[in-house]
């Protein structure tokens, strides 16, 4: 590392600031002065603490390093490798699958889960059940995981629930064979009820007016009716933040194939977050690591930007 | 019409109930001893082992205040300043703003395993290793860009009427934010504030790698001592996982009534 | 506006818990800050002697380490022993050593696979024990060099690593064996097998009777499966692959096993090409076997399948020892027996050889850089050495009642007395997954998975094979060490072996 003391980084952000403070006093009204300075305590961490190592890491794409050994600038080579790595183009493709059944399912059974309780007649029963749903999100995953890896297994409840129904030739180890394995990961979790999108789409249900559901009744509009023309356009916003962040989450996550299957049988469970993980810790390509990191990000860049504009904001609906 | 309510209520039921077993699970299996775990894996078995929450509670025990205190700072930390944030980036226009949002909510996209290195590095620089501090300024730092994310579309969702006749009625900007912003928003807040302390809670990569400090370190580093390269104690395990989630849980009950409750009629009417 | 006030009291509520906990902490740092000066601290991780840990989850905490460091800071007033326990999350090799190092607040003793030191010795994050090696160990009387303290040298000196010098002082042994269930056994009308056909014949009786015949994990199979049946099927070819012989000295644990070195030259001669009959039959054989073991060779959680009687074996190792024992539900005979011989009847590259053992050092420890940046190397040489001594070792090792001591005079526990006997055994050829690359091993055991699982068949795997072997294994250790091998070609011409594989 270079000799400058390390404290001089950090006189840049301040400087920046400050610059750019000054900068944009002469060209705005005061008015707007007080909402940068609402700003400036939220991005000056963010700058210090998140973009600083992002942007390292992902400079760290352009060379070949090894954690705590020297670093050789390779400069694209990396991203050449990228092209050619088979194993990561199918770990691509098993995310991309993987997200497009989360996205599914996350997004739908909370929706329907936050709708049946918003339903309730007594405000005791709906406390009930969003508590209901709520408690189970201490579980930590390592639990869930060992839940599923169990139902999987051999004596596990879905042979035997099989072979009980006389089944049994569809027996198999579901996390083994290549065939089922990528479809056994994507079925743990089931219902997919969690707590968090719950609540979020039940906040927002509250949030209608009580003046358009008392119109559409008095319309005589049906249960579905209403759901389709005013629950869900009033919840859009709810919507698109959840889309974005459960595709965020999809693109990322390993947790459970690290566990279940390790990425297996071969390569059919692999996921790029997992093979970023491996390259970085196990196989002592951290630059290697950090290129893939930086294509997933784009994609989820782009991802996100498309869903947003896919998905229309409640804004436009009200206004 | 009573048909498709009892169905609905049934679906209902059978959600939570699916929902719920992994937890059920957890209390279940904390009372076991190992051999129990072996042979029997969904029943309850007998002896009750309570013995596992003793053992439990001697590991997590001196790591609770720990967890309390950074999570505590953590919270207030990241809802303050998310709040303020997203309030500001929801109902005002200025030059930037969709610029300086993205900018945020980008960081979302970072994959985490990266940044643990180079973020590892920073904080050692800075001679905060083995501190609260790395612990809490990472979370609430890493905390924001999700909070803000959601938040703005709470605050957002407010009709602007409300806010117009305020400022008619002379209300400053942080009177509006503070009187009308922030408890119509509450619902969120409350959901929002519940993921961030699990999240902080629960989190035991960056606390594992950052304090190596025996009298720093969070209940998780506790659970540790259950997992081993040769098997996991899996009754202890869950003990601690249910004492480590008590505090939690008490939370989540106290933010549900609090914050997540149905709207009263009176202020929105269109 | 009740929602304002509620949050107003949750605020106020946080900030007073914030103070108050913040301001006891303060104390408590205070006070800390006052003691321990003057006073040196070695921090350890040892696996699982870590006082206060519950081995196989069966059983009392284990507390024979701490009280040998008690007598050790008894006879040092001056040091102070912490042991830390650190998380399997995935293995220790992980993240957390490589951060640790990385801020050098790593422990001074380290419990890890010393593979997973050798590729960072060059950034001088672990210490060599050679010089240490060769003194005597002061705690033992008479003791001329602490070699001489191992029961089994060959293994303890085999741990050296591509550069000669040994990083790790290997405590104790392990080794895999079968733990099969005695009255399954009489029911079904099956004994311990003589050699591989009948293995077969009797997993098939047992598969019939309804049971799983035998339980194993993918990762075993990769590892212990592969050694194993290599070795049956190479070892009668080894005066053509095996060309290091090295010193008189070196000789007794030298030969008969593939060095890095060793192996990548014969990757490069074509001993495990796709064509290479023998080669090719290793894996007929495996995939043969696998049909007797259960369908998921994923789940890991195969105790309670055999606890269940559900399965009639389960390859395991010594560490299950343990649990047996000190499982109060357990209510079957059970015995432990070793995988038998292959003959000509399995395969014709068979020769009724006695099989290898794949097991070796259990729990291995190394010394970081941390003891040289604290300046704590000596202390922490002497509290090794100090736990070496044969009482001591007697004790911590009996407890756990896992692994065989490797220290000489330390006495094994009575029911580990089969797997000291299976480790008087000859050593496999190679193995496989600890000789190259990490990039490799975790290739080729996937391949292996996947394989084993019918993903792919015999000829692709063969031909997949041949390709990783060469480039991520051979060549990237030939590049990285520049090894060329003009010195092997000339023992070759010596002897007059051919170069290209023959039988």
């Amino acid at each position: 590392m270079s000799q400058i003391p390390f404290w001089t980084r950090f006189l840049g952000v301040p400087l920046v600031l400050l610059l750019s403070g000054a900068f944009a006093l002469s060209r705005v009204k005061r008015g707007t002065l007080k909402l940068y300075l609402a700003l400036l305590p939220t991005v000056f961490l963010l700058l210090c603490f998140n973009y600083y190592p992002a942007v390292k890491a992902f400079h760290t794409a352009l060379y070949r390093y090894d954690i705590g050994g020297e670093a050789t600038y390779i400069g694209l080579s990396n991203f050449k490798d990228i092209l050619a790595d088979r194993i990561l183009h199918k770990s691509f493709a098993n995310m991309i699958k993987l997200a497009l059944f989360a996205c599914a399912v996350s997004l739908v059974m909370p929706l329907i889960g936050a709708e049946l309780i918003f339903h309730l007649k007594t405000e005791r029963m709906r406390y009930f059940f969003r508590v209901l749903f709520v408690v189970p999100m201490v579980v930590p995953g390592i639990a869930v995981t060992l839940i599923w890896g169990n139902l999987y297994s051999d004596s596990g409840l879905v042979n035997r629930l099989l072979s009980a129904i006389g089944l049994s030739d569809w027996t198999r180890g579901w996390l083994s064979d290549p065939k089922t394995a990528l479809v056994a990961v994507m079925f743990v979790g089931f219902p997919f009820v969690s707590g968090f999108p719950l609540l979020i789409y039940y906040a927002g249900l509250s949030n209608i007016p009580e003046s358009l559901l008392d119109a559409a009744k008095i319309d005589g509009a049906s249960a579905w009716a209403t759901f389709r023309n005013i629950h869900l356009p009033m919840i859009s916003g709810q919507f698109r933040v959840l889309a974005v962040l459960a595709i965020i989450g999809a693109a990322q996550g390993f947790e459970s194939i690290l566990i279940l299957t390790r990425g297996g049988p071969g390569y059919t469970t692999m996921v790029p977050g997992y093979y970023m993980y491996e390259n970085a810790f196990s196989f002592k390509k951290m630059g290697y690591a950090c290129a893939i990191g930086l294509l997933l990000f784009l994609i989820m860049l782009a991802g996100t930007r498309f869903t947003l504009r896919f998905i229309r904001s409640t804004e436009e609906f009200t206004e | 019409m009573r048909l498709w309510r009892s169905l609905a209520f049934i679906a209902l039921v059978l959600l939570a109930v699916l929902t719920f077993v992994p937890f059920m699970f957890l209390l279940v299996n904390s009372v076991k001893s190992i051999p129990q775990f072996y042979r029997n894996f969904w029943s309850p078995t007998l002896p009750v082992h309570f013995e596992n929450y003793r053992e439990a509670w001697a590991e997590v025990r001196p790591y609770i205040v720990n967890s309390l205190y950074v999570t505590t700072l953590t919270f207030i930390g990241v809802i303050s300043l998310s709040s303020i944030t997203a309030f500001t980036i929801a109902r005002y226009r200025f030059p930037g703003r969709d610029a300086i949002f993205t900018f945020i909510i980008a960081i979302l996209m970072v994959p985490g395993i990266l940044t643990l290195v180079p973020s590892f590095m920073l904080f050692k620089d800075l001679g905060l290793l083995n501190t609260y501090w790395v612990m809490i300024i990472a979370y609430v730092s890493g905390g924001q860009a999700f909070a803000i994310f959601v938040l703005r579309t709470a605050f957002a969702a407010i009709p602007s009427d409300l806010f117009d006749s305020a400022q008619i009625d002379g209300a400053a900007d942080w009177q509006r934010f503070w009187y009308i912003g922030i408890p119509l928003a509450q619902p969120v807040i409350g959901a929002v504030a519940i993921v961030n302390v699990l999240g902080t809670w629960n989190s035991f990569i960056w606390p594992l790698v950052t304090v190596s400090d025996d009298r720093k370190s969070v209940i998780t580093k506790g659970l540790f001592t259950f997992a081993s390269q040769y098997g996991q104690r899996y009754g202890a395990m869950f003990a601690g996982y249910i004492i480590a989630s008590l505090p939690l849980l008490i939370c989540f009950l106290l933010a549900t009534r609090l914050f997540i409750r149905g709207m009263t009629s009176g202020a929105i009417k269109l | 506006m009740n929602g304002k006030l509620s949050l107003l009291r949750v605020g106020a509520v946080a900030i007073l818990l914030a103070l108050v906990v913040g301001g006891e902490l303060v104390q408590r740092a205070k006070t800390e800050r006052a003691e321990e000066t003057g006073v040196k601290v070695i921090s350890a991780v040892v696996g699982e002697y870590r006082p206060g840990h519950v081995p196989q989850s069966i059983g009392k905490p284990l507390r024979a380490m701490r009280d040998v460091a008690d007598a050790y800071e008894r006879l040092h007033p001056d040091v102070r022993v912490r042991f830390r326990s650190v998380a399997y999350t995935d293995t220790v090799e992980g993240e957390w050593i490589r951060t640790q190092l990385l801020g050098d607040t790593a422990p001074e003793i380290v419990a890890i696979n010393v593979e997973a030191v050798w590729p960072d010795v060059d950034k001088g994050w672990w210490v060599s024990l050679e010089p240490f090696m060769i003194e005597p160990n002061p705690y033992v009387p008479g003791n001329r060099q602490w070699w001489d303290q191992f029961a089994n040298l060959p293994l303890t000196r085999a741990k050296r690593g591509p550069d000669r010098q040994l990083y790790c002082v290997a405590y104790d042994m392990v080794e895999t064996g079968i733990i099969y269930n005695a009255d399954i056994f009489r029911e079904v009308g099956v004994k311990v097998p003589a050699d591989w056909e009948e293995f077969l014949e009797m997993q098939r009786k047992l598969k019939d009777a309804g049971y799983i015949p035998l339980l194993v994990h993918f990762q075993q199979a990769a590892d212990w499966a592969q050694d194993i049946i290599l070795d049956q099927l190479y070892y009668p070819i080894l005066e053509d692959i095996d060309i290091e012989k090295g010193t008189p000295e070196e000789e007794e644990y030298l030969a008969g096993y593939l060095f890095p070195k060793e192996l990548c030259y014969d990757i490069k001669r074509g001993y495990f090409d796709a064509d290479y009959p023998r080669w090719r039959e290793v894996w007929r054989l495996m995939l043969d076997w696998r049909r007797y073991w259960q369908k998921d060779i994923a789940v890991a959680d195969r105790n309670r399948l055999f606890l269940t009687k559900t399965a009639a074996m389960m390859w395991e190792g010594s560490w299950s020892v343990r649990r047996m024992l000190n499982d109060p539900l357990v209510d079957f005979d059970w015995g432990v027996f070793y995988l038998p011989p292959m003959t000509k009847a399995t395969s014709r590259f068979a020769e009724r050889v006695d099989p290898a053992v794949i097991g070796g050092a259990a729990m291995q420890l190394s010394v970081t850089r941390t003891a040289i940046s604290r300046g704590t190397l000596d202390t922490a040489i002497d509290f090794l050495r100090f736990i070496c001594e044969p009482r001591n070792a007697e004790k911590i090792i009996g407890e756990a009642g896992l692994f065989i001591p490797n220290i000489k005079g330390a006495k094994l526990i009575p029911q580990l007395a089969p797997f000291e006997d299976i480790l008087e055994k000859r050593y496999c050829t190679v193995k496989m997954l600890y000789s190259l690359s990490q990039e490799f091993t975790d290739r080729h055991t996937r391949m292996i998975t996947l394989f084993l699982n019918g993903g792919i068949s015999l000829d692709e795997f063969m031909v997949e094979m041949e390709n990783y072997f060469h480039t991520l294994g051979a060549d990237y250790y030939i590049n990285k060490y520049g090894w060329d091998f003009r010195d092997y070609d000339a023992i070759l011409a010596s002897h007059g072996i051919p170069y290209k594989p023959q039988r």
